[in-house]
């Protein structure tokens, strides 16, 4: 509230300086016609929120007879206190841009050219649901797949629920499992919540200027300033202020990094040895919360050698009765065994509040257990990291002990926590990473108090029952009867499973059948045999795709339904994309602007509305305590709303079959979607507390919903006593703290919790065994090898001009960074003869892309670092191709997806072995900012459209 | 109006680069759902052909039915490509000189060019050999000895025609067979070997599937797939 308050007092003080100047006296305005008078521009303003990113940072947009004139920052915005950033102010460029495509357009001509016809949206329609319905009556559903994107520009709700309603199991994103997944899933696989990334608003408590108490954050890859340049590098900058210490981990001298109390220079993917050192001297001297670990831990408890799985009390004493056993058998609370430091012995280990637990539990320990020696959970994560001396991690990380020992002390120390970036999401270690960070947290005691990372927020988060968690926010189990809510037992989760059949066969269809069907349809999700947390949103692994494409098997894909930006550009292998893309019998791409993927692929084009464009309650309009309406304020041509499309889309689609019931199931799309405006307008009523949206909505800024901050801190939920008598604990199968990551266990064994009360396993009866702690891993290509035919390492990073593949048609951003940099050591640039400017082409094992040499000592020599979706989609007659350059600027062309992390399937968009070497100017690509001239906003509602539907 | 046109003047025999067929198979395979009409295009137009008989020919093709672009648009697809020749032709159905042509204002070009004919290139011919349905279903019983009896019973089966539930009900949702995406963790599926034989000219869809005369001879015969 002071730092509001200060914002408000500057502009007060400039008010009044305003009015002591004598420059507006009545003298000066003189009489002229009311005609005159009246042809002034009608002034409006309108409050709204970005959404160029998944931030939603709060603003004003001025018009002037209806068109956009300004965008400014909302002074009320909690975080952002009025700031914005490159991305939201180029919203202008982008909606009147003469490449903002306003009608739908199809094809005339072949892939790879540029000509279109522009039709109606009912024509559109009928041509895509044709296009469906034949796909689907010659192959069935599995030949529909859907191409989904990030959290910018659009969601990904509807993308899913969309994939439900039909039944077509085919989903990728340049995303998914790279960005976010598996944070999403250490959140609620290890406490039942949220997690350490600050997207999503998670990781609030360092911007916690009200009741400050956090003394040191740790920023281990976490370009916080890049990716939330309005509201986090604004509130970094108060948190410096406030004294809060930052410890950044970073190959690369980020934002972070230069303001840093301690910088950790770290050899790009070398984070888990840098992880393991830091278990190591937490544990070896004694610096982690003991009583946390005992007793909101799964740490002391004994795990089966065989299952790899923690014990419980009955399955070592059959007679064992569960005092805290619920008597209905609605709600899970399991007794698991322990060696118990008061008796000297193996003892079962009942879930109570830690005063009247009967056992002393210890951590670190192995034990005999009828017969055979158990480890406790942290035995195995202390053996995990034993070797990770000071001296090693130095060794394998590049950083020097000392300066890696001052900053474990200083996390340990303090009131602190470990605030992640999604670096390690593009790689191989991306479960290793987290599952990392998370328990380092776990282990030194960081969870809900004041002044760490992992914490709850609003009041919803306290509980008077068990808390239970199931893994997404769609009733699969209400509908389908499948998946397993956590925190109930089975026998619950078997009755809930029951209801659902029964509710189906009331309605005259045989529940079983669908049941069947819908999980044949999730276990059709192609490489989820092998990657089965892919299940958590429903995803696909990428290779196994692109393989599907290429070689039809093991199904046909004949319909392409692409909802992202341009998938050329965010992953790898582009060249066999173009390839197997080319086998689709038929491509609908949606999309604001349209891209490479547009000019190779598509068929039709569906023009969607950009943010200015697009009315919403639900769809990322939260930042931080504030939910925002987001207001329609201009409407150019035809644009729809994608929730609107993807519903029409499955209508036409169900025409064409006969039926709604030729589907998996209609109506689940509606679990995120809408067909018409009206529809869903008193849901959002209700959700902001307004009588009528439409008229609520003309005066937004009235509306803003706002959690008091006293209230949206909330701390210590566990200890709540809820109406069992227990603590609440955490929403997770122990009830505890999982740092020792049980569900990771479970998942690859059986695919729980997705598919439960059935299982995913091969046919021979096997199971991916997924590591359960933070275990050693190096990508397949490192930097510890010896590679003289690629001897420099690539890391990428984010820009805070940019999100994802969105922004490259607005001429402000590309005149800023017309062209890829790759920053690079003086030292190695003087070996290469390459000069600060000079274009160089980087290649590794898989392709080759140019970028512009950005000299800086912010990479170590041999390092190499771009940004990590550069490309320049400048396609134009000007150009010589029409692949918008996405073969000459594109750094994923280097990147991989053969190797991946085995829970989750992320591919590697960073961290692989280059070579450097300078080059010309790639031929037929803009490079200089004068040069995007045809790329400036227009300001008028109706584009070209003649030009629009020749020359997109 | 021309009702016949002169013959080809196309030079027979003359080998095509590879590059230039190569052009034609990307044009080809540019979009799974024209791949089938425009093979059998390159076929039908080895002879000389007039662009309204074009269009006849390929209006007349099952696969026609489902695709949203026009005859001639798919033509001179393969135009472009290299693998269809165009000649202009006068109105006595006599080809224009394109230098002629060239020196000629945009009327004057209009008025003497009345009908257009296409005829496959070299570069074409040697694509549709390739890819006529013998050859394709050939190759495709050679690729996967283990599939052929699958395969037979499909061929069998949709000598009526069938919708895709009868073909899945005959095999089962999936199959025991391999998939030769070992990645995906999946045993093959019927839409998989169906979307083959049809990739290989030897089932159709036409409201359901349909064997094709090409697809019969293999249906029975254990010859033809070793």
């Amino acid at each position: 509230m002071a730092a509001r308050k200060s914002s408000y007092g500057k502009l007060a003080h400039m008010a009044q300086k305003v009015q002591g100047i004598d420059w507006a006296s009545d003298a000066s305005l003189v009489e002229t016609d009311e005609q005159f008078a009246r042809s002034a521009p009608l002034r409006e303003r309108h409050h709204s929120c970005c959404h160029g990113c998944y931030n939603c940072c709060p603003l004003w947009v001025y018009t002037e007879d209806g068109v956009v004139v300004k965008i400014e920052g909302d002074y009320d915005g909690t975080l952002t206190q009025g700031c914005l950033c490159t991305k939201a102010l180029n919203q202008q460029h982008l909606v009147y841009s003469p490449r903002h495509v306003l009608h739908p357009m199809r094809r005339v001509g072949s892939r790879g050219g540029n000509d279109w016809e522009v039709v109606s949206w009912d024509e559109a329609y009928d041509i895509v649901g044709e296009q469906m319905a034949l796909a689907t009556r010659k192959y069935g559903p599995y030949s529909i797949m859907v191409g989904a994107g990030g959290g910018g520009t659009y969601g990904n709700v509807f993308q899913r629920v969309t994939q439900d309603a039909i039944g077509a199991p085919v989903c990728i994103s340049g995303g998914g499992c790279q960005c976010y997944l598996p944070a999403d899933c250490a959140g609620q696989w290890m406490r039942g919540g949220s997690n350490n990334r600050h997207e999503g608003n998670n990781a609030r408590e360092m911007w916690n200027a009200w009741q400050p108490a956090m003394e040191c954050v740790v920023l281990w890859g976490a370009q916080t300033s890049a990716s939330g340049a309005a509201y986090a590098a604004r509130a970094n900058a108060d948190m410096r202020e406030r004294g809060i210490k930052t410890i950044v981990i970073d190959p690369y001298y980020t934002e972070e990094a230069a303001k840093a109390d301690i910088w950790l220079p770290i050899r790009p993917m070398g984070d888990i040895a840098m992880l393991l050192g830091w278990f190591n001297y937490i544990i070896a001297n004694k610096l982690y919360d003991e009583q946390f670990c005992k007793y909101w831990t799964n740490y002391p408890f004994l795990v089966d050698p065989d299952t790899r799985l923690p014990l419980k009390a009955e399955e070592v004493w059959p007679d064992y009765v569960n005092p805290s056993a619920d008597p209905n058998d609605v709600y899970d609370t399991p007794a698991y065994v322990c060696f118990d430091a008061r008796t000297n012995s193996v003892q079962p280990f009942p879930y109570t509040a830690p005063e009247d637990s009967p056992v002393d539990p210890v951590v670190f320990c192995e034990a005999e257990v009828n017969g055979r020696l158990c480890k406790s959970a942290g035995q195995i994560q202390w053996e995990a990291c034993e070797d990770f001396t000071l001296e090693k991690t130095a060794e394998l990380t590049w950083v020097d002990a000392d300066t890696i020992e001052r900053a474990i002390k200083l996390y340990a120390t303090t009131l602190s926590g470990i605030g992640t970036g999604q670096f390690a999401d593009m790689s191989e270690l991306s479960s290793n990473f987290i599952f990392g960070t998370m328990a380092l947290d776990m282990l030194c005691g960081k969870v809900n108090k004041p002044g760490v990372v992992l914490t709850e927020q609003k009041p919803e988060s306290r509980h008077t029952a068990r808390p239970t968690h199931f893994w997404c926010n769609r009733p699969y189990q209400e509908t389908f009867g499948i998946g397993w809510t956590v925190g109930l037992t089975e026998g619950e989760n078997l009755r809930r499973s029951q209801a659902a059949v029964e509710r189906w066969n009331a309605k005259g269809v045989d529940g079983k059948a669908k049941q069947q069907a819908f999980v044949d349809y999730q276990l059709a999700r192609l490489g989820s045999l092998e990657h089965k947390a892919v299940h958590q949103w429903q995803l696909n692994a990428l290779a196994p795709v692109r393989e599907a494409l290429l070689t039809g098997e093991p199904y046909k894909i004949s319909v392409r339904w692409e909802q992202s930006g341009n998938k050329y550009c965010v992953m790898s292998n582009g060249e066999q994309w173009n390839e197997a893309y080319a086998n689709i019998d038929f491509c609908v791409h949606q999309q604001p602007h349209m891209t490479s993927t547009t000019i190779e692929d598509a068929d039709l084009f569906l023009p969607m509305q950009e943010w200015l464009e697009f009315e919403h309650a639900t769809e990322t309009t939260t930042q931080f305590n504030q939910t925002f309406m987001r207001k329609q304020i201009v409407h150019m041509g035809e644009t729809e709303d994608p929730f609107i499309c993807v519903t029409r889309i499955v209508d036409s689609l169900c025409e064409k079959l006969g039926s709604d019931d030729a589907v998996l199931c209609r109506d689940f799309q509606f679990n995120g979607t809408y067909r018409t405006k009206e529809d869903i307008y008193p849901a959002w009523a209700e959700m902001f507390g307004v009588e009528s949206w439409p008229e609520a909505v003309k005066h937004s800024e009235d509306h803003t919903l706002t959690v008091p901050i006293d209230e949206l801190y909330q701390f210590y939920q566990h200890l709540d006593i809820v109406d069992d008598g227990l603590p609440a604990g955490f929403a997770t199968l122990s009830r505890k703290c999982e740092p020792y990551v049980t569900m990771a266990v479970l998942n690859g064994r059986t695919g729980f919790p997705y598919h439960f009360p059935y299982t995913q396993v091969a046919a021979d009866g096997t199971w991916p065994e997924y590591d359960a702690v933070c275990t050693y891993k190096e990508q397949s290509e490192n930097m510890l090898q010896d590679d003289p035919d690629f001897p420099f390492y690539l890391t990428t990073g984010r820009v805070a001009h940019y999100h994802h593949t969105t922004l490259r048609t607005a001429p402000y951003s590309r005149e800023l960074i017309p062209v890829p940099d790759m920053r690079i050591n003086p030292r190695d640039a003087a070996a290469l003869g390459v000069a600060h400017g000079d274009w160089v082409e980087l290649s590794s094992r898989r392709g080759a892309t140019r970028g512009r040499a950005y000299l800086t000592e912010g990479v170590r020599p041999g390092v190499v670092m771009m940004e990590r979706f550069y490309f320049p989609e400048s396609y134009d007659h000007s150009t010589k191709t029409m692949s918008g350059g996405w073969r000459q600027c594109n750094v994923n062309l280097m990147a991989r997806d053969d190797v991946v992390n085995d829970n989750f399937a992320s591919a590697s968009w960073r961290g692989y072995r280059v070579n450097v070497r300078k080059a010309e100017a790639p031929e037929g690509l803009w490079t200089e900012p004068e040069q995007f001239q045809p790329l400036m906003p227009s300001r008028t509602f109706e584009s070209r459209t003649e030009e629009g539907a020749c020359h997109a | 109006m021309a009702d016949s046109i002169c013959p080809s003047t196309a030079v027979p025999g003359g080998q095509p680069d590879g590059a230039a067929v190569a052009r034609v198979e990307k044009a080809l395979h540019r979009r799974g759902a024209f791949t089938e009409i425009m093979g059998k295009v390159l076929d039908f137009c080895r002879q000389r052909r007039l662009l309204a008989e074009v269009e006849d020919e390929i209006a007349s093709y099952p696969e026609f039915k489902y695709v949203d672009q026009s005859q001639a648009a798919i033509a001179f697809m393969l135009v472009e490509a290299g693998g269809l020749a165009r000649i202009d032709l006068d109105r006595d159905g006599n080809p224009v000189d394109p230098a002629r042509l060239a020196s000629l204002d945009e009327d004057a070009a209009d008025e003497l060019v009345q009908f257009c004919a296409l005829e496959t290139t070299p570069a074409g011919v040697q694509v549709a050999q390739a890819h006529r349905p013998e050859v394709r279903l050939e190759e495709l019983f050679a690729r996967t000895p283990e599939r052929n009896d699958a395969y037979r019973a499909i061929l069998r089966a949709a000598s009526e025609p069938k919708a895709f539930a009868e073909i899945e009900a005959l095999l089962g949702k999936q199959l025991s067979l391999p998939s030769l995406n070992g990645k995906s963790g999946l045993p093959l599926y019927p839409s998989a070997l169906v979307a083959h034989l049809e990739k290989a000219g030897g089932l159709v869809w036409d409201e359901a599937w349909s064997t094709t005369p090409a697809g019969a001879s293999f249906a029975t015969s254990n010859e033809r797939s070793k």
